[in-house]
């Protein structure tokens, strides 16, 4: 699994960051997360809003943090 | 896409928008400047994208007018991490118009040192359509000297600006001006230099290529959530005495970086009342629902206790403050 968080480095995103590497820790996935912090790059991506939080090429969460419990339980969609 | 075509050899090019940003400390003048460039290009196929501190758009009201597309962002700096994305969105959704001209109106507090990154995202989503012509800074004779100390963002404003204008040369005499050149050109030995005195300004450099006096490389903005002023908005219902007002204003200047905003006031009625630095500008404007003003705090979530206290006082009447 390859995820993203995108955000140019603000605290929401490091927030969104923390909390996604603590959902993939308590689910036990083999993934891969990933911060993305460079403008151009997110541009490239397709996304126009952050904090947002992609899995495997797929927006899931755009424009805000989540909780820890709500990320898992995107995560397991 | 509407887009002007022009003939470069025997190749047919659409002609790119002419990209303006305008910097610029709080109270500088940008709104006063830009209404000049709008009306001077008037005819022309011109949009604005305006950037302002408050949640309320006060300088939105002030130049909305039928025949100018703008697009408003407020609530932060358009520099900073937390609304460069919307910045690039605004680029892009304007480029579809064709604009002959585009300005953007930079918050006070925008640290425009990124400008150049922004816009080169914006041509990842929009193509090559935007040819930045240069950002102009507005420097305010009056209060420029007290602000340069207080702030990163006015000395970073200066020294990526390729145009400056000190602004109210009216209101200070010779010796200030040339101590304001001086200090502009101790921040950026490059850029053009251009003085303008109750809003009067000589627009020839709209026929010049300002980027000659790029010299200053691009670099991470000083805007971010963590250094992001507190700004607070105060409603009003009613009519305010002019006298009261002004000495709430006074009460506070010390611990604010700009107020501004509408009031119907007794004896003049819907007033377009502005606090910079030490001075009170009271001017007559058309009819608003009500009355509001933007008050953006130097201290902190501290100015609150201040304002309470300062309008009972002063004006005395039920007014709602909020975040």
């Amino acid at each position: 699994m390859e995820i993203k968080v995108l955000g140019e480095g603000c605290e929401k995103c490091s927030r969104l960051y923390e909390n996604t590497k603590e959902a993939v820790a308590q689910l036990g996935l083999d993934a891969r997360v990933e911060k993305v912090e460079d403008l151009l790059e997110i541009v490239k991506l397709g996304v126009l809003s952050a904090p947002s939080l992609m899995v495997d090429g797929k927006v899931v969460l755009s424009g805000q943090v989540a909780s820890v419990k709500a990320i898992a339980k995107l995560l397991q969609k | 896409m509407l887009c002007k075509i022009t003939q470069k050899g025997n190749v047919l090019m659409p002609e790119k928008t002419r990209l303006y940003v305008l910097t610029g400390f709080l109270g500088s003048g940008k709104t006063t400047v830009l209404l000049k460039l709008l009306n001077a290009l008037s005819g022309k196929r011109v949009g604005v994208i305006q950037n302002e501190f408050g949640k309320l758009s006060i300088d939105g009201e002030i130049l909305r007018s039928d025949g100018i597309r703008m697009v408003e962002i407020n609530r932060g700096s358009i520099f900073c991490s937390c609304l460069k994305l919307s910045f690039v969105q605004a680029l892009s959704e304007m480029a579809q118009y064709g604009f002959e001209y585009l300005f953007v109106e930079s918050s006070g507090l925008g640290d425009p040192s990124n400008v150049e990154e922004i816009l080169s995202a914006a041509s990842a989503l929009c193509g090559d359509v935007y040819e930045l012509q240069g950002a102009i800074c507005l420097v305010d004779a009056v209060n420029f000297p007290d602000q340069l100390g207080d702030l990163e963002t006015v000395y970073r404003q200066l020294k990526h600006c390729h145009l400056a204008v000190v602004t109210k040369t009216d209101l200070v005499g010779p010796e200030r001006v040339r101590a304001v050149h001086e200090k502009i050109r101790g921040i950026n030995p490059v850029c053009r230099i251009e003085e303008s005195a109750q809003g009067s300004l000589d627009l020839s450099f709209l026929q010049e290529d300002l980027m000659q006096y790029r010299w200053a490389e691009g670099e991470d903005t000083t805007n971010s959530e963590e250094s992001k002023p507190k700004t607070l908005t105060l409603s009003f219902d009613g009519e305010v005495q002019e006298s009261g007002l002004r000495a709430f204003l006074t009460a506070l200047q010390d611990s604010l970086y700009r107020a501004k905003g509408f009031f119907r006031i007794a004896g003049r009625g819907w007033s377009q009342v502005d606090l910079v630095g030490r001075i009170v500008d009271i001017r007559p404007c058309p009819e608003k629902e009500a009355s509001h003003m933007v008050l953006i705090s130097k201290i902190g979530p501290e100015i609150i206790r201040k304002i309470l206290p300062a309008w009972e006082e002063t004006v005395g009447l039920p007014m709602k403050l909020k975040n």
